[in-house]
């Protein structure tokens, strides 16, 4: 059982390299370690997050505090040229009148 | 006639034995090219005055809104109202003719570094031509949902199939999924409209009326399944991931015509069936749209992988188009659907670039590549041309869509235009960062002897691309005029 696990392990563990190693292609150049990891740890993502306070607070700010505010400004912008509510029309840095 | 000649294709190649490659590329790139030309003549005959769906009954017979949607108003009784009737108007019309542009240029990209199941490759993308060219042109809401979901089919075989590494997999199921779990609840709301209207014909629908409530539900469900082929923030995730894994072919054709089925969905059915939930909608669709816009440019940035910075940027781009429909005013919707050609033709050459990279070297990351322009100067200069029309240069064909976009959008809400206007900027950033890095810079002396510039495939593959982008660029008059009407019927139709 051990053996058949040490080789899935294995397998698993060459498949990753192998994967690591195919972002350079067939170039003529060295691969670059830390752009081959970097692109790795990119595609895999999902595995590398991690939810601690610093994610968390991007997370409530560009996923909820950013998207109300823009909400916000969006209604009242419509709000604000509503020609239903008797508004005045909006000028944009002085109006078009002479 | 357009939907045949593919399938005659498909039929075609049934019979020939699969080693006979080369016949069978002959016979789905002949098929595919015959089709386009049968789709420009549906241009030539296209009436621009008319907002009606033509070529209702036959491909040079123009016929009017009462005969044929009176005839099936008469058998709308009961569920076999659900008949198979195509027709064109000003809007899908393009959509037609640039997927059957697309597809002939699939098969030739593929025409070498696809060796394996080269039949049933062919067969898949003649299939798929098909499928695309019954959403654009069907008139039955149905009808519609099923095509837009037969068309995951094939595209998932020729991401799960025919894809680059091993990851095509899981690409090829979360796009499946991702589409898929949408559009369940568009099917409810298909079934609610159904049991309310009592028909699924598409010009009888527009004449309908719903409550606002029914409105704002049936919009919700709509949205569900546009949002995720459009791509919308944060249903996005799929995109990136299918186009890396897929072939070059696969992201043409998803750059070129499958996010368009999102929008065209808006464009078909939420903004005419639903017009109350539209404008109560709206300010959610442009937040939606200006975070997309921001965000995906701002990732794009940070991307090193060269198409998965053309994938970012497809978001972007779809996104302002979603901001110009949504406008509400003829110039914004003009400017959307004409931004969606010009989308269909510079995103899907970026990709053709990519491809044309990766064929040569089997590697798409952007640290790899240096110093293209001095090794490979024709690519190098359709991909200078190809990356300024994908930023909007005056003169090439996403100009005057975007500038339309933020007309309409600008009349519509000031500060939506100038948030939409700050993805311009930043794509001009990652736009000229990718060129800078890609096309100048010191050449290794290794890659003199190894690079090789296009060869005349190649060239003849980018060929009508350049051409369209150059079109639209300078001379969109034609396009605008055959839209116009079908543009107003839109907007007006309740």
């Amino acid at each position: 059982m051990a053996n058949i696990l040490r080789q899935g392990l294995g397998v698993a563990r060459t498949a990753l390299q192998y994967q690591q190693r195919r972002f350079a292609g067939n170039l003529p150049v060295k691969p670059n370690k830390f752009v081959e990891e970097w692109a790795t740890r990119r595609e895999l993502i999902e595995q590398e997050f991690k939810w601690d306070r610093k994610t968390m607070t991007q997370v409530l700010t560009f996923g909820l505090l950013v998207p109300y505010a823009i909400y916000s400004v969006t209604v009242m912008e419509y709000e604000h040229a509503d020609d239903f509510a008797k508004r005045p029309k909006r000028e944009v840095w002085g109006g078009s009148d002479a | 006639m357009v939907l045949a000649v593919p399938l005659l294709g498909v039929t075609a190649l049934l019979f020939v034995p699969s080693w006979k490659t080369q016949t069978i590329r002959n016979i789905a790139l002949n098929s595919s090219l015959l089709t386009f030309l049968i789709s420009l003549l549906l241009w030539i005959e296209f009436d621009s005055s008319s907002a009606v769906f033509q070529y209702t009954n036959g491909i040079c017979s123009p016929s009017g809104f009462s005969d044929v949607t009176l005839a099936r108003a008469a058998s709308s009784s009961s569920f076999s109202a659900l008949n198979f009737a195509l027709g064109v108007d000003g809007i899908s019309l393009f959509f037609i003719i640039l997927t059957t542009l697309l597809v002939p240029i699939c098969i030739l990209v593929s025409w070498n570094n696809i060796e394996i199941y080269v039949k049933e490759y062919c067969i898949a993308f003649l299939v798929l031509e098909t499928l695309m060219l019954t959403v654009f042109s069907v008139l039955d809401l149905l009808l519609f949902y099923i095509f837009f979901e037969s068309v995951l089919i094939p595209m998932f075989i020729i991401i799960g199939v025919w894809g680059s590494r091993e990851r095509k997999i899981r690409a090829a199921y979360q796009f499946f999924l991702y589409t898929l779990f949408g559009s369940v609840l568009m099917l409810l709301a298909i079934l609610l409209i159904y049991f309310q209207t009592g028909t699924l014909d598409i010009e009888m629908l527009y004449l309908s009326d719903f409550s606002e409530t029914r409105q704002c539900i049936l919009w919700l469900a709509f949205f569900a399944s546009f949002a995720v082929k459009v791509p919308m923030v944060p249903v996005h995730i799929w995109l990136p991931e299918a186009h890396v894994e897929a072939p070059t072919a696969g992201s043409v054709i998803l750059a070129g015509i499958l996010l368009k089925l999102g929008t065209y969905g808006f464009l078909r059915f939420s903004i005419p069936l639903f017009p109350y939930a539209c404008i109560y909608f709206t300010p959610l669709i442009y937040t939606m749209s200006i975070i997309a816009i921001v965000y995906t440019s701002c990732t794009t940035i940070r991307q090193i992988d060269l198409k998965k910075i053309i994938a970012y940027s497809s978001v972007a781009h779809m996104n302002f188009v979603t901001i110009g429909l949504f406008s509400q005013n003829t110039q914004g919707i003009e400017g959307s659907i004409l931004l969606m050609i010009s989308h269909g033709l510079v995103s899907p050459a970026l990709f053709l670039c990519v491809g044309v990279l990766y064929d040569r070297h089997k590697t798409r990351l952007l640290r790899y590549y240096s110093g293209c322009g001095q090794t490979m100067p024709l690519f190098a200069l359709l991909f200078v041309f190809f990356t300024m029309a994908n930023i909007s240069l005056p003169g090439t064909s996403s100009f005057p869509g975007e500038f339309l976009v933020f007309i309409g959008a600008y009349q519509n809400n000031s500060f939506v235009a100038f948030c939409a206007a700050t993805g311009m900027v930043l794509g001009a950033a990652y736009a000229l960062w990718l060129c800078n890095r890609l096309v100048y810079g010191v050449s290794k002396p290794d890659f003199i002897n190894t690079w090789s510039d296009l060869n005349r495939r190649e060239f003849f593959m980018f060929a009508p691309l350049i051409a369209g982008i150059l079109w639209i660029g300078v001379y969109p008059e034609p396009f605008l005029d055959a839209m116009h009407c079908s543009c107003i019927y839109l907007l007006y139709a309740q």
